[in-house]
């Protein structure tokens, strides 16, 4: 494992309404977990909507944010190298497990031949029990089984930063640790820098050999 | 969304300027023009209290009565088969009403309920009813209002219930002990009309203006305010076209009074139902209940005219020397359209044409509206955005002449702000509940937010997409008032030559076009209607 920087930020100022959360300078290096843990509400998911670029116009947040050195905080999402996993995993529905995932292979990827394409995919669903449901469409699969896509198709886009919004609270707590462990260690192996929001401080105790920092939400100020 | 601002101006450009042309107009009007002495010309015209009355009666009863149908009947609208997420908008029966033109529907429910029109022949008993469909009242107007207003309104009202946890909260009305019945009324009723305020004073407008069902249905009756002032624009007299901006600008003002007639009916029922919240129900109020489960037999019923009323159009057509009281024709055949067919057919394509473009036009400013939305997080007053239903077309169809040419290209503008519209009301409310997520998903993955647009959000919203489509495609081929005076009478399109044969008696010649305007909405409709199943899944909450 690298320990690189990969993704690092200026100091944060976040205000929206009467409130104003001040968070220090984030540093995460390349395989490691950055873990934001606060109650709910607290405006946690705002920094990762921020990290990605899409904050609400309620919200002022000011910072800086760097990837791999280069600030990519004035950049589009889809130039940000940065892949987010949501509570709810929002696999399209409309599509197929493999098509899901098809429509995340990175773009230089997408230029060869479909089935390579294809054999790219199934190779990854195969890593994960998964290859037979390619087929299916997402609302057939289980909790767990749509969690693990999502996480593959996050992972599949080959990100820099991968950014998860409580992806495993809907989940049992054995399922919960099981994903989490498998999803923390194919992000180290892949010397990917993770930032995950959770309020629950079981979320972080992972067994596998990621460096896990967790970060305290400081409260409002204001 | 890249610079959202530069593609709002776009939709600014092509809707927002002809209703700017309001502006400069009216100025003009007010201030270079004698305007006392016009308006005194206008009031003292022969019969002009009888037009005003004719308009503002029409638009007040066919308001007042399709409201109460639409509200008796919505309870039951959201059955199985009309609720998105099971299969489709509406039903293929609900897709044969609101495919079918108004003029359509005006020759065939005419000729069934005249007084030697089919439903007499089949029954024959003497009736005080009978004259009264002669096309010699307003009340035949009324009830052709009344039918094609009506299943728009449901339209509407389903739209709006997607957006209501009406089920919940019959659920919890339940558990304290109130009847289904009465838990609708009292609580989903008042949260469903707020929701249907603009549909319905698109209603009241569209009744106080309407100019070709007038001419229609009632062309031997003094005629309403908005087809005189039609008929003073036709006249190409300076003084004539004065009279007729002046009333038109009277009922922009009528139009006006209307919607806040919509709002007091909406303030009525909601503190009818706020009262009966706190007490028990009156004999009248438990009888209005009960009477009200005719409601559940109004779409079907619908359903069930509107097949009467093809067979009707196809009979007509297709019959040959149909003689009263003769139940049938005396021979059946093609003679009619193999005569017409060069005829119909010409205006038919450029119906078909016109109706593509403007649709197409339509759509991709709605999708520009949708979107400038979302990435500025605020919302553009859905008045402000249906203010084309809510000023009377003929208005602003009077406002344009002046600026616009007689081509086709200006006649495809002239509808454009029209289709919008009603494209906006069917996307905005599905694409309003869409999980955007869904795009930021996407664009982490590489893809440009419009390419992410197309690959995800396109395909998830592609009923809504594909409904508004083909409501623009309707609404342009029903255009009548900007088509003629824009087209200054170049641009012939199916609607503008059936009205100009409507004057005429030749009933047969009148059901080839409604029948063939049919064909042509039901041939849009046939061929834009959405296949996969999964494509509304995406609309959230």
């Amino acid at each position: 494992m690298s320990d690189s920087v990969v993704l690092s930020t200026s100091p944060i100022h976040i205000r929206w309404r009467d409130h104003q959360v001040d968070l220090p300078a984030l540093q995460v290096n390349s395989g490691c977990v950055l873990g934001v843990m606060g109650p709910s509400g607290s405006g946690k998911s705002t920094l990762l909507r921020w990290l990605l670029g899409d904050v609400p116009n309620y919200v002022q947040v000011q910072g800086k944010i760097y990837v791999c050195g280069e600030r990519v905080d004035a950049l589009p999402i889809a130039k940000r190298s940065m892949g987010i996993v949501f509570q709810d995993v929002l696999l399209f529905p409309h599509l197929s497990v493999l098509d899901n995932l098809l429509f995340a292979l990175p773009a230089e990827y997408r230029k060869n031949p479909r089935n390579d394409q294809v054999e790219r995919v199934v190779s990854e669903l195969e890593q994960v029990q998964l290859v037979k449901y390619a087929k299916v469409l997402p609302t057939a699969l289980s909790g767990g089984q749509r969690a693990r896509v999502g996480l593959l198709r996050a992972l599949i886009n080959e990100p820099r930063v991968l950014l998860l919004d409580e992806p495993f609270a809907a989940l049992d707590q054995s399922l919960r640790e099981r994903i989490r462990d498998w999803a923390f260690q194919r992000c180290q192996e892949r010397g990917i820098a993770t930032v995950m929001v959770s309020h629950q401080h079981d979320d972080f105790n992972t067994t596998t050999e990621n460096q896990v920092a967790v970060m305290q939400w400081p409260e409002s100020q204001l | 969304m890249r610079y959202p601002h530069l593609l709002l101006i776009i939709v600014v450009v092509i809707v927002g300027l002809p209703l700017l042309a309001v502006v400069p107009s009216v100025a003009n009007f007010v201030w270079n023009q004698d305007l006392s002495n016009v308006l005194i010309q206008l009031v003292d015209y022969p019969g002009f209290t009888t037009m005003l009355s004719h308009s503002a009666v029409a638009a007040v009863v066919t308001l007042t009565i399709v409201t109460g149908l639409a509200l008796v009947s919505a309870r039951y609208l959201y059955t199985e088969r009309a609720q998105p997420h099971k299969g489709g908008s509406v039903g293929m029966g609900w897709m044969g009403i609101l495919s079918m033109p108004h003029l359509a529907f005006a020759v065939a429910i005419l000729w069934l309920a005249a007084p030697t029109g089919w439903l007499w022949r089949l029954v024959p008993v003497e009736s005080p009813w009978m004259p009264w469909f002669d096309r010699q009242y307003m009340v035949s107007l009324w009830i052709i209002l009344i039918a094609k207003e009506l299943p728009f309104l449901w339209f509407m009202t389903l739209r709006a219930l997607q957006q209501l946890p009406f089920e919940r909260w019959l659920l919890v009305g339940r558990s304290q002990g109130h009847s289904e019945s009465r838990t609708w009324w009292l609580v989903v009723i008042p949260a469903l009309l707020q929701r249907l305020r603009l549909p319905l004073c698109v209603v009241a407008v569209y009744s106080l203006t309407v100019v070709d069902l007038a001419l229609f249905a009632a062309p031997q009756t003094p005629a309403p305010l908005a087809v005189q002032v039609a008929q003073w624009q036709l006249e190409f007299d300076p003084q004539s076209q004065l009279l007729a901006f002046a009333g038109s600008l009277l009922l922009l003002i009528l139009a006006g009074l209307m919607c806040g007639w919509v709002c007091l009916q909406e303030r009525f029922i909601f503190h009818w139902c706020q009262r009966l919240l706190s007490r028990s129900l009156s004999t009248t109020e438990s009888w209005l209940f009960r009477v009200s489960v005719v409601g559940h037999y109004l779409p079907k019923l619908f359903v069930y005219l509107a097949i009467v009323l093809f067979i009707a159009l196809l009979a007509l057509v297709h019959g040959h020397g149909w003689f009263y009281p003769a139940l049938v024709p005396q021979q059946w055949d093609l003679a009619l359209w193999q005569r017409e067919w060069q005829y119909v057919s010409d205006g038919a394509w450029r119906s078909l044409w016109i109706a593509m473009g403007v649709a197409s036009i339509s759509l991709v400013l709605c999708v520009i509206t949708a979107e400038w939305q979302r990435a500025r997080q605020q919302k553009i007053p859905r008045a402000l955005l249906l203010l084309p239903l809510l000023v009377p077309q003929i208005f602003l169809v009077l406002v344009w002449i002046p600026w616009s040419q007689t081509e086709l290209l200006w006649v495809v503008w002239a509808h454009v702000p029209f289709s919008y519209a009603y494209a906006l009301l069917a996307y905005l409310p599905a694409e309003e509940r869409f999980e955007q997520r869904y795009l930021q998903q996407s664009q982490t993955f590489g893809y440009s937010f419009w390419q992410a647009w197309w690959r995800t959000k396109r395909p998830l919203l592609q009923v809504p997409l594909l409904t508004a489509f083909a409501l623009a495609m309707l609404v342009s081929i029903a255009q009548y008032v900007p088509t003629v005076f824009i087209g200054g009478g170049r641009v012939p399109t199916l609607t503008t030559d059936f009205v100009a044969l409507s004057s005429g008696s030749n009933v047969s010649m009148q059901a080839l076009y409604a029948l063939t305007m049919w064909l042509l909405c039901a041939v849009v409709l046939i061929l834009i209607k959405p296949r996969r199943k999964n494509s509304s899944e995406g609309e959230m909450r």
